[in-house]
């Protein structure tokens, strides 16, 4: 299997996504990652879902290095669903279900197996813009991008560090389950893996602390703390693709709005197929 | 006219620092001068103060880690310890050990250029610092490359640009090769010598356990010991005159300094004391051609194992990931038992991947791979593992039971041994590491050196018919580093184990094992024993960036017929004085 760090090789590659300006990218995050919310009905999340999917194609990613992080994603799409499923609806709402099942004060419904499936693809939705920015630029330019925009150094500097630490914690994870499979933990089946998950902890929180801890010795020790960081080595400017992106960007923004509310299309309360 | 003498950069005073839950002060009563330009070596034990010492000269301590604090640091006209950290970042630039932990961007440029930014500087000048830092490090080819492609050292050159980029006085190292394989350890060495040159007024603190790297780099060595100095001066006084107590103290040394030690003390005649290889090897050529030395020469070492008994079993095995490319290409290969067999090859080439086929971690794409005669492809883990024992670089990584009496004997009571035996082999594993007295200790309260003690006790009482050694000098002092040795051989005299290890330091391998195999692009290029390969190979070692260890290259042209002596204990215990 791929390890997780390798997904910052998409970094590397080129793409019309790729050669963007980084606050563009960041306008695009949250436009992209906020339009979905504006749908409940599954056909057009559907609809998310593979317009996402081409722009991850068109932008030549690879997500298999974090596929761990969409199956995690699944799990809370479970999660949700199985909540839904059994969440206490009133009976007027009970009265419009299809299915009604009963045990106990357990009442599982069709609407809230719907609903529940909704919730979660939404989550789903979402991961996959941040995805696409984050796979197309170095996170130290994105962190630039935001201070760019007035976005405050330490916040700025907080979304770099969890950039570039979260794939360092998978790794960590993967060596320590490795050395304790060697030793008799077994982390195969479902079982052993809930059972034994505790063991991992303390590693995990071990090594981690004490990797980000000489990361953060070192980045202070370059004069991190000074706080003067504004000019750059790399610097960006908007091109005229950024600028056709951006308007581009804002007549999508325009015409899903225009569906949403304009033609009254893609949302619905209580959705039964 | 008198030279003028050098201006003190650094001028600590009476210096002590306890950390919050210590029961010792890690530092205590330092009085110490470093001058502008000077190449200085704080080397000691592990838990010596050594890094402790460091962190205080950028003010780390004690404004970024917490403790009883006194006494004086003053870098040039500032007090450190009223400063924060950020403020003595023109003054002091620090490079950390493992280079993985420290680079923050991912690619070369960025990271160069993140401490000039932090500076404030306008662009021109953070362009010009930057540029000028990669070409002294000699990365300008590699200015665009993503840190993942780049080896340790590289990685480690990056880093000391880094800090050359906001161009400090003084520059400190803490370990800078410790991590390193050998070839990446001599890029650094290289770099630090040509920075040396370059950059006479700059001032290098190097901190290690291991002087084998930096000492013909260094003007002055500081002996550490117990938070305390307890020597200082030239490295020629220090190695003449101080020999034993730095042997004592676990100093790691190279071959050729034990020898020229060795040779000083049997040949008075001797005054010069030489830290080069090449002038030791010249004094041993000039002894032996007057016949006034004699070695004697090792039999051809032959493994003690019996024959076709193997205990791990390759066969025409392959192994790469998935769309990824092959890591092993039909690798046949038999372990005997009782077998010390060191797997040696530059980064890369599949000698982690083929010790994880060995436990069954990883299945082969194609072959047969048997363990203590489990196919480790179509048998469960636990039976595969059941009588091998593996020890990783990092004991953090292996250790996660509450207790240390308890992580010990994890491993018999997954092998069933009755609650009688289990008892018995914690006790044997406790007093064999020296850690009785801390057996109701949570593990991870021990210090790094007792938690690597406690990971080899942990391999020791599972008894394992087969050891797996992940670079074990990675990290020890010498002291520690001949313990692990120790125990290692217990397994296979008393036990009868066979041991594979994977490792770059060749000194090792001829000191201890009995067979070597050579990996090259997934393929196994030599297999014999060390001797045979170091004193006859020595051409294709060349190819693979391997250096033969500093007794075989001290004494191969000695015999004539290329026979050489594995190393230094073998040399000296042989050596016949006309």
């Amino acid at each position: 299997m791929a390890s997780p760090i390798e997904f910052f090789s998409n970094v590397e590659k080129d793409s019309w996504v790729h050669r963007m300006d980084p606050r563009v990218k960041i306008i695009m995050v949250v436009c992209l990652g906020s339009l979905p919310l504006l749908f409940s009905d599954p056909w057009y999340l559907l609809g998310w879902f593979l317009f996402f999917s081409l722009l991850l194609r068109s932008a030549k990613i690879d997500i298999r290095p974090i596929i761990a992080l969409f199956y995690g994603a699944l799990i809370m799409v479970f999660v949700y669903i199985m909540y839904g499923t059994f969440l206490a609806y009133p009976e007027d709402v009970l009265a419009l279900a299809k299915f009604v099942w009963r045990w106990g004060p357990l009442v599982a419904t069709d609407i809230g197996f719907y609903n529940g499936l909704i919730l979660g693809s939404r989550l789903l939705i979402l991961l996959m813009p941040v995805v696409l920015v984050i796979a197309t630029t170095e996170p130290s330019q994105l962190a630039k991008g935001f201070m760019k925009m007035g976005t405050p150094i330490v916040i700025s500097f907080i979304l770099l560090a969890t950039l570039r630490f979260l794939p360092l914690v998978f790794e960590v994870a993967t060596r320590v389950m490795e050395a304790q499979r060697v030793r008799g933990l077994n982390y195969k089946t479902f079982k052993e893996r809930i059972n034994n998950f505790k063991f991992l902890l303390l590693p995990l929180f071990i090594n981690t602390l004490r990797q980000s801890r000489t990361l953060g010795l070192a980045v202070e020790s370059k004069g991190f703390g000074a706080r003067k960081w504004n000019e750059f080595y790399r610097d960006f400017s908007m091109h005229k693709s950024d600028w056709v992106t951006l308007t581009a960007l804002a007549l999508f923004v325009l015409a899903v709005v225009y569906v949403r509310f304009g033609l009254n299309l893609g949302w619905t309360a209580i959705y039964r197929p | 006219m008198q030279e003028p003498t050098p201006q003190v950069v650094i001028d600590i005073h009476d210096l002590s620092f306890q950390y919050p839950r210590g029961t010792t002060p890690a530092i205590k009563n330092i009085n110490l001068q470093i001058h502008a330009g000077e190449y200085v070596v704080i080397t000691g034990p592990t838990g010596s103060g050594k890094t402790t010492l460091a962190i205080c000269l950028n003010s780390i301590i004690p404004q970024l880690v917490e403790g009883e604090y006194s006494g004086e640091v003053m870098v040039g006209e500032l007090r450190a310890a009223e400063h924060p950290v950020h403020e003595l970042t023109a003054v002091v630039g620090m490079v950390f050990q493992n280079p993985e932990d420290q680079l923050f961007s991912l690619n070369v440029t960025d990271e160069v250029a993140f401490g000039v930014e932090n500076m404030g500087y306008h662009r021109a000048e953070i362009i010009k610092r930057v540029d000028e830092a990669i070409e002294k490090v000699g990365l300008v080819n590699r200015r665009n490359y993503s840190i993942f492609h780049l080896s340790g050292g590289q990685k480690q050159k990056v880093a000391i640009a880094s800090n050359l980029a906001i161009a400090p006085q003084i520059l400190v190292l803490d370990s800078p090769t410790a991590d390193l394989d050998p070839i990446s350890s001599r890029e650094v060495v290289n770099t630090l010598l040509d920075l040396r040159t370059r950059e006479p007024s700059k001032t290098f603190i190097v901190v290690d356990s291991d002087i084998s790297d930096v000492i013909t780099l260094a003007d002055r060595i500081i002996v550490m010991d117990n938070g305390e100095i307890v020597l200082d001066s030239t490295p020629v006084d220090l190695l003449r005159n101080h020999f034993h107590e730095l042997d004592k103290l676990g100093i790691r040394m190279p071959d050729h300094i034990r020898m020229m030690h060795w040779l000083s003390s049997r040949f008075p005649e001797l005054t010069a004391f030489h830290l080069e290889e090449e002038k030791v090897r010249q004094i041993l050529e000039e002894y032996t051609s007057s016949g006034r030395l004699r070695f004697t020469l090792p039999p051809s070492a032959r493994s003690n194992s019996a024959p076709d008994n193997p205990v791990v079993r390759f066969k025409d095995v392959s192994f790469g990931y998935s769309n990824g490319p092959t890591i092993l290409e039909k690798v046949s290969l038999d372990i005997q038992h009782g077998e010390f067999l060191a797997i040696v090859g530059e980064n890369g080439t599949g000698k982690s991947t083929l010790m994880k086929l060995i436990c069954g971690l990883i299945q082969p794409v194609s072959g047969i791979i048997e363990t203590s005669g489990v196919n480790t492809t179509t048998s469960k883990l636990e039976e595969v593992l059941q009588h091998v024992g593996y020890l990783f670089q990092n004991p953090d990584n292996q250790l996660f039971m509450s207790t240390v009496e308890d992580e010990i004997a994890f491993g018999p009571r997954r092998r069933n041994c009755p609650p009688e035996e289990v008892a018995d082999r914690v006790n044997a594993a406790l007093d064999m590491v020296g850690l009785q007295d801390s057996r109701q200790q949570h593990p991870f309260t021990l210090s790094r050196g007792q938690r690597q003690r406690l990971a080899a006790a942990t391999v020791l009482a599972a008894q394992p018919k087969l050891l797996l050694l992940d670079e074990p000098t990675t990290g020890q002092d010498q002291v520690a580093l001949d313990n692990l040795m120790h125990l290692t051989q217990h397994l296979i005299d008393d036990l009868g184990a066979s041991v594979v290890m994977v490792t770059h330091d060749m000194d090792l391998v001829a000191r201890y094992a009995t067979r070597m195999i050579i990996l090259d692009k997934g393929k196994i290029l030599l297999d014999g024993t060390p001797l045979e390969i170091f004193s006859h190979k020595q051409d294709i070692l060349a190819k693979v960036s391997l250096k033969p260890p500093c007794m075989i290259s001290l004494t191969n042209h000695l015999t004539g017929n290329n026979d050489c002596i594995p190393n230094y204990k073998w040399a000296v215990d042989g050596a016949i004085i006309a």
